[in-house]
């Protein structure tokens, strides 16, 4: 059973994952940041707010080729630049698939 | 005329330290067939190598506004560029008198003049020969050489920009969302408007947002995502550096048996070593440290202000991380020569004290060239050009 997405997406840790893409509706959209139970993307300007649960696709790179996981995503806040959305996580490991691309775990520099 | 010895190190860089433009330059004659495709019109220049090195002025001190600088290495023999050569500190005035120099000796078409000179003041403005650093730079400077010159795969020039990108796009919705400013552009477009900084006006209102001078905001902004490269840099070298240190804790035994005053010099000299390269690395890491911890006060705190007095003093950041990864780099290239050169078997003492030498010297201090005397700048009153006198080795 999948745990139930934080209510309060700021307290979880956020991370810059390079090459991820949302497709809200179909509509590929940057990520800014992916958390454990939400995203947070560039909002393009096809995109149709007006409902508040939509299709998602979290798709990125990995080793071997493209790994694409369907949601269901709901509107928790959007502005004229982004939007955000929270969504049930698609894996029982989806935190550490994550952090796995993020750019400060890949560049993370540790004392000798 | 340059020392040899200290020449052959020199050639032997990386990227952050050696730009060998007479390769890239038969790369571009060989694969295109096109002479105007070269970088410059002044045929030297097309055959020259430059190396980027601290410089130390008369009084023996550095200039804290750009403590490396970039030197022209004009080889004798182009295919032969360890036999010797003549070269000079590069300033508009140096580059000035030694082209005069050479129009004496070669038929040079006096109109290159200027192109050449912005290419040259283009390697110049950054501290790495890094190539997305010179790709960067390039672009910005509007200027379009062959993507040769660059040498980056599709595949890495791809993951370095989804990479910078990654870091720039938060950026520009933290502060754009603070901006009072209409966003007419979309996120994505800023992006690439920010990392490539051709178009000041484009992004003005991040300037504002970011409550930066203007006259200095798009060097600051270079610097800044300079330092966003640096960290993909450091992290890739941190491997070889833990290796080489680790090595040096545990591996590095001759096979002589040693007197006690051998044995403690060798001791002293990989104490030493050691303790250098765990110093600066503990300082990368703390700069690396204040880059992100002012990086997410502002993407995920909205605290504008620790970003942005981060970004005014990012520029001698910028440079500093620069001039230490050559550096690192020149040490990771030195261990690598040495053990290739062992083939797996235990060195001899004076091979071990040889490289802990070269290794003391690149850590102990900046490599450096002293500077010309300004009356003598490429050193005609000595029957020649610039002698490279580095105290590197």
């Amino acid at each position: 059973m999948r745990p139930p997405p934080l209510p309060e997406r700021r307290k979880e840790e956020r991370y810059l994952a390079p090459g991820m893409v949302v497709h809200c509706d179909g509509e590929a959209c940057a990520v800014i940041d992916v958390s454990r139970s939400a995203v947070r993307f560039v909002r393009s300007q096809g995109l149709m707010l007006g409902c508040d649960r939509h299709d998602l696709v979290l798709e990125f790179p990995r080793a071997g080729g493209v790994v694409r996981y369907p949601v269901e995503g709901r509107i928790i806040r959007f502005t004229q630049l982004c939007v955000v959305m929270g969504y049930d996580p698609p894996a029982a490991d989806w935190e550490q698939q994550i952090k796995a691309l993020d750019t400060a775990e890949l560049t993370a520099l540790t004392d000798f | 005329m340059m020392d040899r010895e200290i020449l052959q190190i020199f050639l032997r860089s990386g990227p952050a330290r050696k730009y060998d433009v007479g390769h890239f330059s038969r790369r571009v004659a060989a694969e295109t067939g096109d002479s105007s495709a070269l970088l410059f019109r002044t045929h030297f220049l097309n055959h020259s190598i430059l190396f980027k090195s601290v410089v130390i002025d008369k009084s023996y001190k550095i200039s804290e506004s750009r403590p490396i600088s970039t030197i022209i290495y004009s080889p004798y023999d182009y295919l032969k560029p360890g036999d010797g050569g003549e070269s000079f500190i590069f300033s508009e005035e140096n580059f000035q008198r030694f082209f005069q120099y050479k129009v004496r000796s070669e038929t040079v078409d006096i109109a290159s003049f200027s192109s050449d000179l912005d290419a040259l003041n283009v390697f110049d403005s950054v501290p790495t020969f890094s190539p997305i650093i010179i790709e960067l730079a390039f672009t910005r400077s509007n200027i379009r050489p062959s993507s040769i010159y660059f040498d980056l795969t599709p595949e890495l020039r791809v993951k370095l920009n989804t990479h910078m990108k990654a870091r720039i796009r938060p950026l520009i919705v933290a502060a754009y969302e603070q901006s009072s400013c209409d966003i007419e552009r979309a996120v994505e477009e800023m992006t690439s408007k920010l990392l490539y900084l051709e178009d000041a006006d484009s992004v003005m209102p991040l300037i504002e947002a970011l409550r930066l001078d203007p006259s200095t905001a798009l060097e600051v902004l270079s610097s800044w995502i300079g330092i966003t490269y640096f960290e993909y840099e450091y992290a890739a070298l941190q491997p070889q550096l833990r290796a080489l240190s680790e090595w040096i804790t545990k591996n590095a035994k001759t096979k002589d048996s040693l007197r006690p005053n051998e044995s403690e010099y060798l001791g002293t000299l990989s104490r030493f070593v050691r303790g250098r390269m765990k110093e600066e690395w503990a300082r990368v890491v703390d700069l690396s440290k204040t880059y992100r911890e002012t990086y997410h006060a502002l993407v995920f705190k909205s605290d504008i202000k620790r970003f942005s007095d981060f970004l005014n003093s990012c520029r001698h950041v910028y440079w500093d991380l620069g001039e230490t990864l050559g550096r690192f780099e020149q040490a990771t290239i030195a261990w690598r020569m040495f053990e290739r050169q062992l083939m797996g078997h235990k060195p001899s003492y004076r091979v071990v004290i040889s490289l802990y030498t070269v290794l003391r010297k690149l850590l102990g201090a900046p490599p450096a060239a002293t500077a010309p005397d300004p009356e003598d700048a490429l050193g005609e009153n000595r029957g020649g050009f610039s002698t490279l006198t580095a105290d590197l080795f």
